[in-house]
C-alpha cells in the first residue's frame, strides 16, 4: 500500500485497561491507514475494541493506557504528529481535537450537556478553534445546522437537548462535528440508537457532507449493511485485532476470514438465490475479556479450525492482494504448501 | 408561561403542607393526658392561687375546651392565621410576641449556617470527585463520616469546652453578659462574632457532611456521562469543561437538597441552641414541651415548619429557573 | 464489557424446578455482593465492631461484673488501673484497693491506691444474680475481683454504680432501639411505598404528598413534640416502644420513597410486563419478582437508617424527652454529662458518647460497604 495521501497511520497499537479483576487488552496490535477524503469502515461485535481504537486517536481513551504502538497524524497545521506521545490534557492535542479530528458519538440522548442550548454548545467549538466572536459563531451555527437539513435552525440554537428528537439531535451532532471543517471525522456508531428510517436520513446527510467537504471518515459500526453504504474500505475487528481489511466491494463479494464470512451469512437476505435457506448463526459467544483464547482468538468458534495450528499459533496478517489482508492460517502460504 | 404555572402550583402545594402541619401542631396540643388547662390550674394552685370552680368553667369556655376537637382546631387555626397564637403560660405573654423576640437570632443563625454549608460542601465535593481516592478525598470522607456520627449535643459540649479552655470565651449564648442590654457598638459586634463559630459549626457539621457526599456522588455520576467525553473531544480545557458541564448538572441535586437540608438544619439548630443556650426558637420549644406550655409549643412547631416550607419553595423555584428541563417542560 | 441484553433479561420458565433455580440465582447474587463487600476494609472493620457490640448485648449480664443499678461507696471513682507489677515483680493482672480520702475543708473526695495488697482479676467469679435473656438464672460473671474492693473499667457514677456495667446495659437498649425502629420503619415504608409504587395513580399521589408533608417538619422538633406526649406514668417497656415508634414515624418516609421509585422503575421492565401478561397475581409479582429486584437497595437504606435512630434516641434521652431512668440507655447515661463541670471533673462519663459514635460509625461503614457492593454497575 502506498503511504502517499495518508492522513493517519496507526501502527501496532495496543491499549490496555488495568482493572481490579485483571488487565483487559481492548486493542491488541492494530495497524491501519486512513487516506485523505476516504471512508474507512470498522466492523465488529461489541467488545471488539473498535470504539476504544477510535477514542485513542483523540487521546480520550482514559482509563485505558497505550502500552505500545504509534499513531501518526499528518496535520495540515502542525505537520506529522506522533499522537501517542502527546499529553492527554496538553495544548497540542486540544488544538487537534475537533479542529482537525472531530467525533460523532453513539448516544444522541446524552452526547450534549443537558443544561446548555445547542447554540451555546455548538458555537463553543467555533469560538475555541476559529477565534470568532459569539454573534458570528451563532450565525455560523445556524448555517451549519441548515447544511445538515435541520428544520428551523434559528429556533434550534435556543433549544435544549431534551426538547428535540434523537434524530434531530444527531443532526445537530453532525453539524457540530463539521462546524470547524475537520480533516477527519470519527463516527462511532452514529446511527445505532436511531430507528431505521432516521438512520437512513442521517447516513445520507453524512455521506453528502463528506463528499462536499472531502472529509476523511473512520466509520464504526456493528452493522455491515450500514458500512457497505458509506465506506470505501472495511476492516473487521475481533477481540481487539483486525482479522480482515479489504476494499468494501471485495469483502462483500468474497469474504476471506471465516469470521467475516459468518458475519455476512448472519444478515438475512431476500434475494431469490437464498430462498428456503436457513440463516446461519455463529456458534458461541464472545470469550471472557480477561482470558482470551490462545493462538487465533477466533478458533473456538471457527468452523474451519485447524487443530494443532489455530489454537497454538497466532496468525499474522497475510496479504491476499495489494489492498487486501487477512489474519487467518488458511491464507498462510506455508501451511497451504504443506497440505 | 410554564414557569409561572409551576410556581403557582408550588405555592398551592406549600399552603396545603401548611394546613397539614398546623393540624399536626394542634394535635400535639391536644394529645397530652388531661388537657393543658388542668396542668395550668394545678400549677396555679401550687403557687398558692385559689381557682374556684366558676372561673375554671369560664377558662375552659374561653379556650373553647368544651367544644369538639375539629371546632377547636378550626378556631385555633383561624386565630393563628390572623397572628394570634394564644397565651404562653410559662412566659405569661402572648405566644407571638415570645416567638418574634427570638425570630431574628433564629433567622440569622439559620441563614449563616446554610451559607456555610454550601460554601464548604460544594468546593470540597468537587475536589473529592475530581481527585477520587486521593488523600484529600479520603480526609473529606473521614470528616464526613465523623460529622454524621457525632451527635450534635456532644459536639456542642466538646466545642464549648474547647472554646472555654482554649480561648476563654464565655459559655453559651450569642453575646457576653456585659453586652446584654448595651446598644450596638464595635465591641459588641466583635463579641458577637466571637460567639458565632461554635454554634455555626455544631449546626452545619451534619448537613455539610451529607451535602459533600451528595455533591461527590452526583459529580462522579455526571463525570462518567457521554457529554463530558464530547466536551473533552471538542478540545476544551479540562477545568473549563468540568465547570461548564458536569458541575453545572450536579448543582441540581444541590439546589433541590433544600428539601432535606432545611429540616435537618432546624433540627441541628434546635439541639445546638438548647445545649449552648442560644436565644432562638429551638430552646423555646424545648422549654414549652417540658413545661407543657402547649400553645407555645404549637406556635414554635408552626413557625419552624413555616420557615422550612418557605425555604423549600425558594429552592423549588430556583431549581425551576436554573434547570431548562423543568422550566421548559 | 456488556453481556448481550437477552442474556440479562433471560429467565428460565417457571415450571422447571423453580425453587432450585431461584436458590442458585440468589445465592450467586449474594455471593457476588459478599466478595465485593470484603474488599471494603472500613466496612469489614465496621462489621467486626457490630458483631462485638451485639455479642456484648447478648451476653451482657455475664460480661458485666456488677448489676447496672447497684450502688456502692465508690462515688465518681475513676476507671480502675489494671496492673501487672506488684512491688517490682511481675504478677498476674490485679487491682489495688482504693482508699477514699475526704478532704474535710473542700469536701472533695480523692482516691488513693492501697499498694500493700494486690487483688487479682479473677475470671468466672460468682457475683450478683441475674436472669440471662430473662430465662436462665445465673450468678457467674466473666471477670471480677474479691468483694473487698471493686473493678470499674470505666469508672463509676454519682451513686457509685459501675459505668462499664451501665454502658453495656445501655448498649443493649440503644442498639436495639435502632433495630426495632428500623423494623417498624421497614414494614411501614415497604408496605406504603410498595402500594404507591405498584399501583401508581391517585394512591401514589396521596402517599407522595403525605411523605412530603411529614418531611417538612424538622425532625428533632417533631420527635421532641411527640415524645413530650408520652404520659409520665407509663412503664419502662411502654416508653421504650413508644420512643421506637416515634423514631420510626419519621424514618419510613425515606424508605417508602426509595421503594416507590425503584418499583416504578422496575414495573416498566419487560420481565414484569411479561409476568403480568401471563396473568400472575399482583401480590405474587411483588413478592417473587419485584422484592428480589430491590432487596439490596432496601438493605442499604435500612443499614444507614439504624445509626440515625440511635442518634435520635440518644439525643432525645439526653434532653430528658426520651427514655427515662431507671431505664439505662447511652443517652440516659449521658444526662449525667450535661455540663462542663461534670465533663472536666469526671471525663469517663463521656465513654457512653464514644460508644454511640463508634456504633454509628460502624453502621455507616457497613452501609457504605453494602451500597458499593450491591451496585452491579460499578467496577
Amino acid at each position: 500500500m502506498t503511504t502517499e495521501n495518508n492522513l493517519l497511520e496507526v501502527k501496532d497499537l495496543k491499549v490496555e485497561f488495568k482493572l481490579r479483576q485483571g488487565t483487559v487488552t481492548a486493542v491488541n496490535g492494530v495497524s491501519f491507514q486512513l487516506k485523505k477524503g476516504k471512508v474507512l469502515g470498522v466492523v465488529g461485535e461489541s467488545g471488539s475494541g473498535k470504539s476504544v481504537t477510535a477514542r485513542t486517536l483523540l487521546r480520550i481513551e482514559a482509563p485505558g493506557i497505550i502500552t505500545s504502538g504509534g499513531i501518526n497524524f499528518f496535520s495540515p497545521k502542525h505537520g506529522e504528529l506522533a499522537i501517542q506521545k502527546l499529553n492527554t490534557t496538553g495544548e497540542l492535542i486540544r488544538s487537534i481535537r475537533w479542529k482537525e479530528i472531530a467525533m460523532i458519538f453513539q448516544e444522541p440522548m446524552t452526547s450534549f450537556g443537558p443544561m446548555h442550548t445547542f447554540g451555546n454548545q455548538i458555537s463553543e467549538v467555533l469560538i475555541l478553534h476559529e477565534k470568532v466572536n459569539k454573534a458570528d459563531a451563532l450565525q455560523m451555527v445556524v448555517e451549519s445546522l441548515r447544511s445538515v437539513g435541520m428544520p428551523r435552525p434559528e429556533k434550534v440554537i435556543n433549544q435544549y437537548p431534551h426538547q428535540i428528537s434523537g434524530g434531530q439531535r444527531q443532526r445537530a451532532m453532525i453539524a457540530m462535528a463539521l462546524a470547524c471543517n475537520p480533516e477527519m471525522l470519527i463516527a462511532d456508531e452514529p446511527t445505532t440508537a436511531l430507528d431505521v428510517s432516521t438512520e437512513a436520513q442521517i447516513l445520507e446527510v453524512l455521506a453528502e457532507r463528506q463528499k462536499t467537504l472531502n472529509t476523511a471518515i473512520l466509520y464504526i459500526s456493528h452493522n455491515l449493511g450500514v458500512v457497505s453504504n458509506i465506506a470505501d474500505e472495511v476492516m473487521v475487528m475481533y477481540l481487539g485485532q483486525i482479522v480482515e481489511h479489504a476494499p468494501v466491494d471485495d469483502l462483500f463479494r468474497a469474504p476471506k476470514h471465516p469470521y467475516t464470512a459468518a458475519l455476512l451469512n448472519s444478515i438475512p437476505r431476500i434475494d431469490k438465490a437464498y430462498e428456503g435457506q436457513k440463516l446461519e448463526v455463529l456458534s458461541g459467544g464472545i470469550p471472557d475479556p480477561y482470558n482470551h483464547p490462545t493462538g487465533c482468538k477466533f478458533h473456538p468458534r471457527c468452523p474451519k479450525v485447524i487443530k494443532g495450528v489455530c489454537d497454538k499459533i497466532q496468525p499474522l496478517q497475510y496479504a491476499v492482494s495489494e489492498t487486501w489482508s487477512v489474519a487467518c492460517h488458511l491464507y498462510s502460504t506455508s501451511i497451504n504448501s504443506e497440505k | 408561561m410554564k414557569l409561572i404555572k409551576y410556581i403557582i402550583k408550588r405555592l398551592l402545594w406549600g399552603t396545603l403542607v401548611l394546613l397539614f402541619v398546623s393540624f399536626f401542631s394542634f394535635l400535639v396540643i391536644q394529645l397530652p393526658p388531661g388537657d393543658f388547662l388542668s396542668s395550668y390550674i394545678a400549677r396555679l394552685e401550687k403557687s398558692g392561687m385559689a381557682v374556684d370552680n366558676q372561673s375554671m368553667v369560664a377558662l375552659r369556655h374561653s379556650y373553647g375546651l368544651d367544644q369538639p376537637f375539629i371546632v377547636q382546631y378550626g378556631k385555633w387555626f383561624y386565630r393563628f392565621v390572623r397572628g394570634d397564637m394564644g397565651v404562653s403560660f410559662l412566659y405569661t405573654k402572648k405566644v407571638e410576641s415570645v416567638i418574634v423576640e427570638r425570630l431574628p437570632a433564629t433567622l440569622l443563625l439559620s441563614f449563616t449556617s446554610l451559607l456555610v454549608i454550601y460554601l464548604v460542601s460544594i468546593p470540597v465535593g468537587i475536589y473529592s470527585a475530581r481527585r477520587q481516592y486521593s488523600v484529600g478525598d479520603f480526609l473529606a470522607s473521614l470528616l464526613g463520616f465523623m460529622g454524621m456520627a457525632i451527635p450534635g449535643f456532644l459536639l456542642a459540649l466538646i466545642l464549648m469546652w474547647i472554646a472555654y479552655q482554649g480561648f476563654g470565651i464565655s459559655i453559651g449564648g450569642l453575646q457576653s453578659p456585659q453586652f446584654m442590654d448595651q446598644p450596638m457598638s464595635m465591641a459588641k459586634a466583635i463579641d458577637f462574632m466571637k460567639h458565632l463559630p461554635v454554634p455555626i459549626i455544631v449546626i452545619t457539621v451534619a448537613g455539610t457532611a451529607a451535602l459533600i457526599r451528595t455533591m461527590r456522588a452526583t459529580l462522579l455520576d455526571e463525570l462518567g456521562k457521554q457529554y463530558v467525553t464530547t466536551a473533552r473531544a471538542k478540545g476544551l480545557k479540562e477545568s473549563t469543561l468540568i465547570h461548564k458541564y458536569p458541575v453545572r448538572a450536579a448543582m441540581n441535586p444541590i439546589i433541590s437538597s433544600g428539601g432535606w437540608l432545611l429540616p435537618e438544619l432546624f433540627s441541628g439548630e434546635t439541639i445546638a441552641a438548647i445545649v449552648l443556650g442560644l436565644p432562638t426558637i429551638g430552646p423555646l420549644l424545648y422549654r414549652a414541651l417540658l413545661g407543657e406550655d402547649m400553645y407555645l409549643a404549637a406556635g414554635c412547631i408552626m413557625i419552624l415548619s413555616i420557615l422550612t416550607i418557605i425555604g423549600l419553595l425558594i429552592s423549588d423555584i430556583v431549581l425551576a429557573i436554573t434547570d431548562p428541563r423543568i422550566r421548559l417542560g | 464489557m456488556k453481556t448481550p441484553t437477552f442474556f440479562r433479561g433471560f429467565r428460565k420458565p417457571k415450571n422447571s424446578e423453580p425453587n432450585k433455580f431461584n436458590a442458585l440465582h440468589s445465592a450467586s447474587q449474594w455471593a457476588l455482593i459478599w466478595a465485593k463487600f470484603k474488599d471494603h476494609k472500613l466496612a469489614i472493620v465496621g462489621l467486626y465492631i457490630l458483631v462485638i457490640f451485639y455479642a456484648c448485648i447478648l451476653f451482657s449480664p455475664i460480661i458485666t461484673p456488677y448489676d447496672a443499678w447497684e450502688d456502692s461507696k465508690y462515688i465518681y471513682a475513676p476507671p480502675s488501673k489494671i496492673r501487672i507489677f506488684h512491688q517490682g515483680k511481675l504478677s498476674r493482672p490485679f487491682v489495688y484497693k482504693q482508699d477514699i480520702i475526704l478532704n474535710t475543708e473542700t469536701f472533695e473526695r480523692t482516691f488513693k491506691p492501697d499498694k500493700s495488697k494486690p487483688y487479682p482479676v479473677r475470671f468466672f467469679v460468682k457475683g450478683a444474680e441475674y436472669r440471662w435473656l430473662g430465662l436462665v438464672k445465673g450468678n457467674i460473671h466473666l471477670f471480677g475481683v474479691d468483694p473487698q474492693t471493686s473493678i470499674n473499667l470505666m469508672g463509676t457514677d454519682v451513686l457509685g454504680r459501675d459505668c462499664f456495667s451501665r454502658n453495656i446495659s445501655g448498649l443493649q437498649i440503644s442498639l436495639t432501639v435502632g433495630l426495632l425502629g428500623v423494623f417498624i420503619a421497614f414494614i411501614l415504608g415497604s408496605v406504603i411505598g410498595g402500594i404507591a409504587g405498584y399501583y401508581g395513580g391517585i394512591i401514589d399521589n396521596i402517599v407522595q404528598r403525605l411523605v412530603e408533608f411529614i418531611s417538612c417538619i424538622p425532625t428533632i422538633p417533631m420527635w421532641m413534640a411527640l415524645s413530650a406526649v408520652i404520659p409520665q406514668d407509663w412503664g419502662n417497656l411502654k416508653v421504650y416502644f413508644a420512643i421506637t415508634v416515634i423514631l420510626a414515624l419519621r424514618s419510613w418516609t425515606g424508605l417508602s420513597r426509595q421503594v416507590r421509585s425503584k418499583l416504578l422503575q422496575l414495573r416498566e421492565e419487560e420481565y414484569i410486563v411479561a409476568a403480568k401478561v401471563c396473568g400472575t397475581s399482583g401480590w405474587k409479582i411483588i413478592t417473587t419478582h419485584l422484592l428480589p429486584g430491590f432487596m439490596s437497595y432496601l438493605i442499604v437504606s435500612l443499614t444507614l437508617e439504624i445509626p440515625k435512630m440511635i442518634l435520635g434516641e440518644t439525643t432525645l434521652s439526653f434532653l430528658g424527652l426520651g427514655l427515662r431512668a431507671p431505664t439505662v440507655s447511652l443517652g440516659v447515661l449521658l444526662q449525667d454529662a450535661q455540663n462542663l463541670a461534670a465533663i472536666s471533673a469526671y471525663p469517663w462519663l463521656l465513654i457512653s458518647a464514644l460508644l454511640v459514635v463508634i456504633a454509628v460509625l460502624a453502621f455507616n461503614f457497613v452501609g457504605d460497604g453494602i451500597r458499593d457492593a450491591a451496585d452491579p454497575y460499578k467496577n
